[in-house]
């Protein structure tokens, strides 16, 4: 099978979105997923309402919000636009933040299992010995790594087939802001069937490739 | 099997051959026909009342109708529904993803479409009744401009790269799209522009992304702009957009869908598409 110009635009916009999206989680999500693992019920119960919220409502209502947010229906978006300089919408950045905002419940669920699996005295232990800090990253992370690797690739693969929330802040602009999703809608649409094909098929071979990842890292963390 | 079938077949076929002679019954004695109570077509169109043997009225019709309709049809419907008997629902998008979608077996008793390739397309699949094709209307391309900057005052305007994205309809389906392209290469501004173009969906979408202001101009359907401020786009920049009616084969309701396009090709028809910025077709 072999690609054309527009195929592999969309790929390469893809794989942006993709790497952006996973970096918002990894970043946003582990400190997240910490919290709600550290923190007491109410906090913890709160926390993780929050961040397992864009799970629940369509991803087009995500990119509905997103789009009035940093558009210049909102006073946000004006001042993100006129003054900060910062465009979102029609852009690869806003559809990967609509991506990352879709992922991130994926990503907290996970890591948050992870770092609750870790014996609480181990953590006791190692906060009187170091900074909070420290601690996590010395004796928390190499703890629950497995689960954040799982947690990573499942929200590489979900911000890489995100198309609601995507398609409506973003537009469907050929070799700027269309991903394969939006690809192979516009593909249907046109009634492009080769085009249509050829993606569908990358997608399926992409998808398993994480799944066997995956499955490769959860191996390794139930035989450790 | 065979057994089984012939003992069902005619206790089960009763019910149906009585409700087709109600309906024949209907149709002959009570009430006038709801296609005869139409006048005569404008000089210049087709008649697409000629109904073959086999096709029907219904009471409801679903609607395919290229989004530059979606004012001027809300505003025709109650004269649509009144004229033809039927409820009518109509679906809105771009008229090349309506075609896909008829072709892929969508049920639409009636096909709107914004160009006159598509329901050719259809027609080739022999997908429409015989006679069911007419050039209803023209439509026209108009620009506008968002809110809060200078509005562009001509197409050769939008060169400016004070409008930094402008929208149109998706040319891969959208016939207004495909006119905004033209239009756009026509003025010799298509390549410099390019990579400020934003794509809607259809053309609906395209003139919605002005009025937010998310683009900063946008070329779509007069039709849909009628009552806002717009600068019209000389015709001669681009190919017509022929907006053409196509009746579906089969779907039960190809009277209904005869009568609604005939009701289009009509006086009041063309008077009602006309206030929306939609000319007659040029007489062949």
């Amino acid at each position: 099978m072999s690609f054309d110009g527009l195929e592999l635009s969309a790929i390469r916009v893809s794989a942006q979105v993709m790497a952006l999206a996973t970096l918002m989680c990894i970043v946003v999500g582990t400190t997240l997923a910490w919290y709600i693992a550290r923190s007491g019920r109410r906090v913890a119960a709160l926390l993780s309402a929050l961040a397992l919220l864009p799970l629940v409502i369509p991803p087009s209502a995500v990119g509905y919000y997103l789009l009035y947010a940093f558009g210049r229906q909102s006073t946000f978006g004006n001042f993100l636009i006129d003054d900060v300089g910062l465009r979102l919408v029609f852009t690869w950045p806003g559809a990967a933040i609509a991506a990352g905002v879709v992922s991130l419940p994926l990503f907290v669920r996970t890591a948050q299992a992870g770092f609750e699996q870790i014996d609480p005295e181990l953590l006791a232990v190692a906060s009187t010995m170091a900074s909070p800090f420290r601690a996590f990253v010395r004796v928390a992370l190499p703890l629950a790594w497995p689960a954040l690797v799982a947690a990573t690739l499942i929200a590489a693969a979900r911000s890489l087939g995100e198309f609601g929330a995507t398609v409506i802040i973003a537009g469907n602009i050929p070799g700027e802001t269309q991903t394969v999703p939006a690809a192979i809608y516009d593909a249907v649409q046109a009634g492009d069937r080769p085009r249509a094909n050829a993606l569908a098929f990358f997608s399926l071979v992409f998808g398993l490739v994480v799944l066997a990842g995956l499955s490769l890292v959860l191996q390794r963390q139930r035989y450790r | 099997m065979r057994q089984f079938a012939r003992r069902l077949s005619l206790p089960a076929l009763l019910p149906l051959i009585a409700a087709i002679a109600l309906a024949c019954g209907a149709n002959a004695d009570d009430g006038p026909d709801p296609a005869e109570s139409l006048v005569t077509p404008a000089p210049g169109t087709v008649s697409v009342i000629e109904a073959e043997p086999g096709e029907a009225y219904a009471g409801r019709i679903r609607l395919a109708a290229a989004s530059d309709l979606r004012d001027a049809l809300e505003a025709l419907r109650p004269a649509l529904e009144e004229t033809c008997q039927a409820t009518i629902t109509p679906v809105y998008g771009s008229s090349g993803q309506l075609k896909e979608q008829i072709l892929a077996g969508a049920e639409f008793g009636l096909f709107l479409s914004a160009d006159a390739g598509f329901p050719a397309e259809l027609d080739d699949a022999g997908l429409v009744v015989s006679g069911g094709l007419a050039e209803y209307a023209v439509g026209r391309l108009a620009l506008v401009t968002r809110d809060g900057i200078a509005p562009a005052a001509s197409i050769d305007a939008l060169i400016d790269p004070v409008y930094e994205r402008v929208a149109i309809a998706n040319p891969g389906h959208a016939p207004y799209g495909r006119a905004a392209e033209a239009a756009l290469d026509s003025a010799g501004i298509l390549h410099d522009i390019r990579g400020r173009l934003v794509f809607g969906e259809n053309v609906r979408q395209a003139i919605d992304y002005v009025d937010t202001g998310n683009a900063d101009a946008g070329i779509g359907a007069l039709a849909l702009v009628i009552n806002a401020d717009h600068v019209l786009i000389d015709a001669v920049l681009h190919p017509p957009i022929t907006q053409t009616g196509a009746v579906v084969r089969e779907t039960g309701a190809e009277r209904t869908g005869r009568c609604i396009l005939q009701y289009l090709l009509n006086p009041e028809g063309q008077q009602a598409l006309q206030a929306f910025g939609f000319e007659a077709v040029a007489p062949q």
